[in-house]
């Protein structure tokens, strides 16, 4: 494969050209109700050429290798079609040369389709046993053994398997017209044993679906909340994290003002990080597309902000340096700027601590979704509880949270010491780029005046 | 792809092979800045055997490897059930979809330049994201029933958003038109979105309450379509999950409401001779004067319901199973302008752009949204833009009190959507 690769970047024509590959072996298991939808293995390879001619990019995708070399042609010839309005360079990074594989405990291509299969049956029979009030439910296991390549013509040459493993299951409660969801997913680079053991999380998800048809609607108001690890995960990739991605900020005056670093983001005890390097993660990679090795970008340390995301082509734009976050969903994309593994570090609260003081508030579990639009957010979680003089009441249901990313990390009041990291089976959309493999998580948060909106 | 065929007859196996192919050559603006110039092609193959009585399915983008049978049958041990064959031989009505035109990147650079200059001269610091793309696909079905036939179609579309900080506040336009023939109609867009942006430029005061409502056809997509989507999807019907399963001959909408599923017009990107089963499509009413005439098949729900296919078995790439989709979903346009519209209200508010769809149990019908661009209407007249205010309801109650459709309709992807007047909406607000 190197060989004929990198014979045809021999034609590229421009001051940098990369070529990626990739081989893809994907087993899925789609179960919906009471039937399976798709059981089985699926193959794909392609590769693409990136050609950078004076700030122009030129992209051409290719399926068999040995087309690489008219692709590089095409890729170039498209490149110095325009000419940039504004010339610019990558930031120049040393070769690397490097081949790595994963060391997995249990490989999924070691275990039958038929084990796969009953896996997900298991589980998704535990989803269903909620009896007649579970209307449906969605039970997805999902491998990915990927066989990727980069080359560049600076002389890099990056060879990797990666192997994505995950299970997420999902149960839809209805009584009249109250129609409750609960739902859980697992997934990482660990290899099989991540989907192992999770019966009792399942049993968990089909009794919250079913207590949330008897909970009452909370309550509109301003609280003080504390965030589960999962929620303040989604919380700082979506309302937080995509802000610091510098494709968005250095075209964006306004949004450039705002992300200066050295503002003060957060009390002393707030530190935000994307870490790409964390193996077994499934944000996890060892170089981003490329070809630039992953690292722990601090993007708030002790409540000012200290870094955002760059790829080469970013980093010079603002002066500032890459940060291995240039990434592509698959071949047939031009890398862009993207978050790895992004989170919150912990603090020194214990959960009672955390919960001490809190009169009426609300501690809110599991994210449903949300939307963002610059600072403003919305995400609705899967379900809270009261919290009522510094204990835990009843749960409540169809909370929205909605604010102001900025005002909502100044008025960060407690850090747990818990750290919980979550990849699942979905992933990050930017563009049309969808779904992104990354991982977000956080200990419990503490936040005080978070407005909440009933559905 | 001779292989993986003569390996199929040697085996035996009822199978039907989809072949696709995709080259596409976007010509995107980030912020007003060319990202690149980029060609993309992809080709594959989707093989369905029917083995022991279960469906198999595989797909591989390596047309010559017959390994894919193999990946096929493992499958088909957990497969649903066929109810259903592979539709053999039947006469096709060829549709007129390819059009090859001439496409330069470099006068579709300068066009795309001209376009965001003007919009930015006219609305300072406007971000604006525009793609041009021309699409070339040819598909080809071959079943073990006899059937093999292929057909290719052109697609040209653009797509613009422009962001802006307004007097009133953020505002976000959008706007798209998609053709199997050239686009060239940018001189009717551009004052489209110029009347959107100068009507947003103060703040109308309004109470919450129940009002007429004139949804335009980018709301009409974010209400009305995410839930005949799912409505009529006759997988959905027969799992009993659709609100619509024993609705078909009753009134489920105003009269003067009508939708088409029309995979005849010559214009539409969705048009084509037959489905991705190898079904052969013709014009139907799917809504004929707000009463429901069909469901939305493919051959396995088809086949579940008893119900006759009638080409809606659609993928999504090769790499998907076939599901019930429209080729193109038409609204079909009414009479009066959208001008006659505003002037007939005392008090109203006309919808352009919506935020925050799906979020609510849009199966059921019902929708919850944020007017992301929408204006107040007294007496007649527009008399500025409403902020803050949400609209709630559900579809198949509010979409029974149909005042008047437009003669005006956009195109977008394979829709064609015309505004709605609506004659009560619960309208929420600050």
């Amino acid at each position: 494969m190197e060989e004929i690769l990198k014979k045809a970047l021999e034609k590229a024509d421009g001051e940098y050209a990369d070529i990626r590959f990739e081989d893809v072996k994907t087993t899925s298991v789609n179960i919906m109700g009471k039937e399976i939808e798709f059981a089985g293995t699926n193959k794909s390879s392609g590769g693409s050429v990136r050609v950078f001619h004076r700030g122009s990019i030129g992209f051409a995708t290719f399926t068999r290798p040995e087309d690489a070399e008219k692709a590089v042609i095409e890729a170039s010839r498209l490149a110095k079609m325009v000419k940039p309005e504004v010339e610019t360079t990558l930031y120049p990074v040393s070769p690397v040369r490097d081949i790595i594989k994963p060391s997995l405990e249990l490989h999924p291509k070691e275990v039958p389709l038929e084990e796969k299969v009953s896996l997900a049956k298991r589980y998704n029979d535990i989803l269903l046993g909620g009896g007649d009030k579970i209307v449906s439910t969605s039970t997805i296991y999902q491998d990915s053994i990927q066989k990727r390549y980069f080359l560049s013509t600076e002389g890099s040459y990056i060879e990797e398997e990666r192997v994505y493993t995950g299970i997420s299951g999902a149960a839809i409660a209805r009584d009249g017209t109250n129609i409750q969801r609960s739902r859980k997913s697992f997934g990482d680079q660990r290899g099989f044993t991540t989907v192992l053991n999770r019966e009792v999380e399942y049993e968990k998800v089909v009794k919250d679906a079913l207590d949330l048809l008897k909970a009452e609607k909370v309550g509109a108001g301003v609280y003080t909340v504390i965030l589960d690890p999962v929620i303040a995960g989604v919380f700082i990739h979506e309302a937080f994290g995509h802000l610091s991605e510098a494709d968005h900020v250095y075209r964006n005056e306004k949004l450039k003002q705002i992300m200066k670093i050295g503002t003060r983001f957060g009390p002393d005890e707030l530190s935000v990080v994307d870490d790409g390097s964390l193996i077994g993660e499934r944000g996890y990679i060892p170089y981003d597309d490329d070809g630039v090795k992953s690292q722990k970008t601090y993007l708030i340390k002790n409540g000012i902000l200290t870094g955002r995301l760059h790829s080469r082509h970013t980093a010079p734009l603002m002066g500032e340096e890459p940060t291995g976050n240039s990434r592509a969903l698959n071949h047939t994309f031009i890398p862009i700027v993207r978050m790895t593994v992004t989170y919150i570090e912990p603090g020194d609260k214990t959960f009672e601590e955390l919960l001490e003081g809190i009169n009426n508030g609300l501690y809110v579990v599991g994210a449903l979704g949300g939307q963002t639009e610059l600072e403003m957010f919305t995400f609705s979680s899967i379900k809270a509880y009261k919290i009522k003089n510094g204990k835990l009441g009843e749960m409540v249901r169809d909370v929205v949270l909605t604010g102001n990313v900025f005002e909502t990390l100044m008025n960060i009041e407690g850090i747990g010491n818990d750290l919980r990291l979550f990849g699942g089976l979905g992933g990050c959309g930017k563009g049309n780029q969808y779904p992104l493999p990354v991982s977000d998580g956080a200990p419990h948060i503490r936040i005080k005046n978070v407005v909440i909106g009933g559905r | 792809m001779e292989k993986i065929l003569k390996e199929l007859k040697k085996r035996g196996l009822k199978f039907e092979l989809f072949y696709h192919s995709v080259e596409s050559s976007p010509i995107s603006f980030e912020q007003g800045e060319l990202k690149a110039l980029e060609v993309k092609k992809t080709e594959g193959i989707g093989l369905r055997i029917i083995k022991d009585g279960q469906v198999g399915f595989a797909h591989s983008n390596k047309i010559d490897d017959p390994e894919i049978i193999d990946f096929a049958i493992s499958s088909s041990k957990f497969g649903k059930e066929a109810t259903f064959d592979f539709p053999g031989e039947s006469p096709i009505q060829e549709q007129d979809v390819y059009h090859e035109a001439e496409w330069d990147p470099r006068t579709l650079v300068n066009l795309g330049k001209e376009i965001i200059s003007r919009l930015q001269s006219k609305f300072r610091g406007m971000k604006v994201d525009l793609e041009f793309s021309k699409v070339v696909s040819k598909t080809r079905i071959l079943n073990s029933s006899g059937f093999d036939k292929e057909y290719r179609r052109t697609g040209y579309s653009y797509t613009i958003s422009g962001f802006s900080v307004l007097k009133s506040g953020f505002t976000y336009v959008f706007d798209a038109n998609s053709s199997t023939r050239p686009i060239k109609d940018f001189d009717v867009m551009l004052p489209r979105i110029e009347k959107m942006i100068e009507r947003a430029d103060k703040i109308a005061k309004i109470k919450p309450g129940v009002y007429p409502i004139i949804l335009g056809p980018i709301a009409v997509w974010g209400t009305l379509v995410p839930t005949l989507r799912t409505g009529l999807n006759g997988v959905l019907v027969y799992k009993g999950m659709s609100p619509l399963t024993n609705k078909i001959e009753t009134q489920l909408f105003g009269e003067k409401l009508s939708i088409v599923d029309d995979p005849e017009n010559s214009d539409l990107i969705g048009s084509r001779p037959f489905d991705d089963e190898g079904v052969p499509t013709f014009k139907k009413y799917i809504v004929e004067k707000g009463i429901l005439k069909r469901h939305i098949h493919n051959l396995d729900s088809a086949s579940k319901l008893g119900a006759k296919p009638e080409g809606n078995g659609i993928r999504s790439s090769f790499s998907s199973l076939p599901g019930p989709a429209f080729s193109n979903f038409i609204i079909e346009a009414g009479n009066r302008s959208v001008d006659e519209m505003i002037k007939s209200l005392k008090k109203g508010i006309l919808v352009y752009m919506v935020i925050g769809g799906g979020q609510s149990n849009i199966m059921m019908g019902d929708y919850s949204v944020n007017i992301g661009l929408g204006y107040y209407i007294e007496n007649g007249e527009i008399v500025g833009r409403v902020k803050n205010t949400m609209i709630a309801g559900n579809v198949y109650q509010d979409f029974l009190k149909i005042i008047d459709i437009s003669r005006e309709t956009l195109r977008i992807q394979n829709y064609i959507l015309p505004y709605i007047v609506l004659e009560e909406v619960k309208v929420a607000t600050k």
